[in-house]
């Protein structure tokens, strides 16, 4: 069986390259204790995991379509569950998720909370189905379910503009990683980034998106759990990070009321800047994310490469275990950084600060005395003038961000140069993962969807596939431009990407499994409505001037970017459900449609990506 | 005759996924109901509250799917409209 055979290969590939992976650290974890220098590990760790991605993407190149666009409908479930987790992750989650917890747990509980239960609901709702209309993504789904000129290219387009700044984000996040590890320009940065991208998706489409998105996984999962094992280890004699943190907030909570003043500050975000403030922002939250999550394009389209509908559940299930994998261990980064930094920060002369301090304050992300921590001079001045006292800082003096709580916790709580550059390679590869993911997502929709069905709807199937790639390098190019360029813009607006999907598609996807009277004119309907209005949120929240809302501040309300779907998704299934009610139900031959989609036998509707 | 089959076996598919959503969306939000009272034990140094909601819901939702998948199976294999 093919399929069988498939399971077999990706997980010999997999284990391998584990084994190298780990045998690599131990072997640079040695010859770092006999001197070695950082700088030396830094460039042979994060060497061989570029080049070993860089493969892995150009030994999948193909020509075939459904190879191309479906990696030939044979991962198997863990395997799809590991490249789903990877997409998923990003460099955002991966550096941003600790710093919410260390910010505030029950806010950041908002975040897990909200990707489980968004994972359930693709199992339940909506994986099964998409794998057996035999659509390769989401507008050609919604397209053979409805019929009608609008659906596809409507849908393609929500499904660009949702992720075109999550893309940014990604790229400028794995090109700021790349800058702290290395001493390169942030246009250098960017530029490798997009040939790691290009390399991933151009020659391979989903073949090598799927494969590097599996070694991507297993080196963030390692560069992650690895280093927070060993310091659970030392700290509470327990290797489990997630049974231990308690104790460590436990006595972070002690140390701080035991020292003067009171807690670490907090400095706001940019990796996950959008943690719920209110009780109403919190549930707002949830909802947002789990709908969004549920009908994320580069996580849906993935159940397009599992063999059978049965395996389209299973692999989300797999999916959500690798994903807790990380989001179960962030809360220790966030409690484990903050017993160190009380017990390092707290109580020390300014000159005695330890070096990442220093190195993350030149980046805005550490403030001592209320000044960015930029040298021992700066901050020898600044605490001299507010305190007129340099000996013994007091915890109510040090505010550190959360975006560095990941990216210097090498530094904060003491590990060896292996560990920190691994913490960073880490992040690089969950970065490059959803970019690739993404920028796969975003091309395909607009070469196979916008091109291939609306402007050249006879041309060939090679030249659909040259267009696509076409478009590859144009999205590619033009998100590397967004990062280099419009930085903040790009992160800002990274994170409304969750919610843009869920209000722009969740109501349609929603009833074109779930409600057979639901029409095409609902659907356009549903997606417009429940768009715009999650949109407009998104605006008003980040460009008050450009979009006044008045009373209905979202910010008053307690909402984020990230929650502002809690307002399109029930004026997006309004709109459905109206517009349908008021237009002819849909046809006999729409229903059969229908029943072939929810039926796990029979042939698929379409048969998309495979000629 | 296969027409029936099918219809039976929708609403029995129409009844899982219903079941399955609002049971883990209410054992999920249970802890926060209970935050205040379960907040005086604690568990692992965590008060129960957190504990509950920052560890054990997304892993009982994790579990969730693969219980869900393993009945769809079930289910799919009762009413035969399972894959060639």
């Amino acid at each position: 069986m093919a399929g069988s055979y498939a399971a077999a290969v990706f997980g010999r590939v997999a284990i391998l390259f584990t084994a190298a992976f780990v045998v690599l650290i131990v072997v640079l974890a040695l010859l770092g204790n006999f001197g070695l220098p950082g700088a030396a590990i830094g460039v042979i760790l994060t060497g061989a995991t570029l080049l070993t991605f860089l493969v892995a993407g150009v030994a999948t190149r193909t020509m075939q379509m459904s190879t191309f666009y479906l990696a030939g409908r044979a991962v198997p479930p863990v395997a799809n569950g590991m490249a789903s987790a990877a997409a998923f992750m990003s460099g955002a989650v991966y550096l941003g998720l600790a710093g919410l917890f260390f910010a505030d747990l029950h806010a950041a509980v908002a975040f897990t909370l909200g990707w489980s239960f968004g994972f359930l609901m693709l199992a339940v709702l909506f994986a099964p189905y998409f794998r057996k209309s035999g659509a390769q993504g989401i507008a050609g789904f919604l397209a053979a379910r409805f019929g009608g000129p609008l659906v596809r290219p409507l849908a393609a387009v929500i499904v660009a503009v949702s992720l075109i700044a999550a893309l940014a984000a990604a790229m400028a996040i794995a090109a700021l990683v790349g800058t702290l590890l290395f001493d390169v320009s942030a246009t250098a940065a960017v530029t490798t980034v997009a040939v790691l991208v290009l390399s991933a998706t151009l020659l391979g489409g989903m073949q090598a998106v799927t494969v590097t998105g599996i070694v991507q996984y297993i080196v963030l999962a390692l560069a992650f759990v690895l280093p927070s094992v060993f310091v659970s280890a030392g700290a509470f004699s327990v290797p489990i990070p997630p049974l231990t943190f308690g104790y460590a907030l436990e006595l972070a909570g002690t140390a701080a009321n035991a020292g003067a003043g009171g807690p670490t500050g907090i400095l706001p975000e940019l990796f996950l800047p959008d943690a719920p403030t209110t009780a109403f922002g919190f549930f707002a939250t949830i909802i947002s994310l789990a709908a969004g999550v549920a009908v994320l394009p580069h996580l849906l389209m993935r159940s397009a490469t599992v063999t059978d509908v049965d395996s389209a559940r299973w692999s989300v299930g797999w999916s959500l275990v690798f994903v807790l994998v990380i989001a179960l261990t962030a809360p220790a980064y966030a409690a484990f950084a903050r017993i160190s930094i009380l017990a390092d920060l707290v109580g020390s002369a300014v000159d005695a600060l330890p070096a990442w301090v220093f190195t993350f304050g030149e980046l805005g992300l550490v403030r001592i005395c209320g000044a960015d921590a930029k040298s021992v001079l700066t901050v020898s001045i600044t605490c001299l003038e507010t305190l007129g006292s340099v000996d013994s800082l007091a915890a109510r003096d040090i505010a550190v961000s959360g975006d560095a709580i990941v990216l210097a916790w090498a530094g904060i709580v003491g590990l060896p140069d292996v560990l920190g550059v691994l913490i960073v390679v880490g992040a690089l590869a969950a970065a490059l993962a959803a970019a690739s993911a993404i920028a796969f997502a975003v091309a395909s929709a607009l070469g196979h969807d916008l091109y291939g069905r609306l402007i050249a709807v006879g041309a060939s199937a090679g030249r659909k596939l040259a267009v696509t790639r076409l478009l590859i390098v144009a999205v590619v190019v033009a998100a590397a431009w967004i990062a280099a360029e419009r930085f903040d813009d790009a992160f800002a607006l990274a994170s409304a990407a969750i919610a843009l999907s869920a209000g722009g598609l969740f109501p349609a996807l929603l009833a074109a499994v779930w409600w057979q009277r639901a029409n095409a004119w609902g659907a356009v309907a549903g997606m417009g409505a429940g768009f715009v209005a999650t949109a407009a949120l998104v605006l008003a929240h980040r460009y008050p001037d450009l979009v006044p809302l008045g009373a209905l501040d979202p910010h008053r309300l307690g909402l984020s970017e990230i929650s502002s779907a809690i307002v399109g998704l029930p004026v997006g299934l309004a709109a459905l459900v109206a517009v349908s009610l008021a237009t002819a139900p849909p046809t006999h031959r729409h229903h059969n449609i229908l029943d072939a989609i929810r039926r796990p036998g029979g042939a698929p509707i379409v048969q998309e990506g495979e000629s | 005759m296969a027409d029936e089959n099918q219809v039976v076996w929708w609403r029995a598919t129409v009844r899982l996924a219903a079941t399955v959503l609002s049971v883990l969306a209410a054992v999920a939000c249970l802890p926060f109901l209970f935050a205040d009272s379960l907040d005086r034990g604690s568990l692992l140094a965590l008060p129960i509250g957190s504990f509950l909601i920052a560890l054990v819901s997304p892993i009982v939702l994790a579990v969730a799917v693969f219980w869900f998948a393993d009945r769809q199976r079930a289910l799919d294999h009762r009413y035969d409209v399972i894959e060639d």
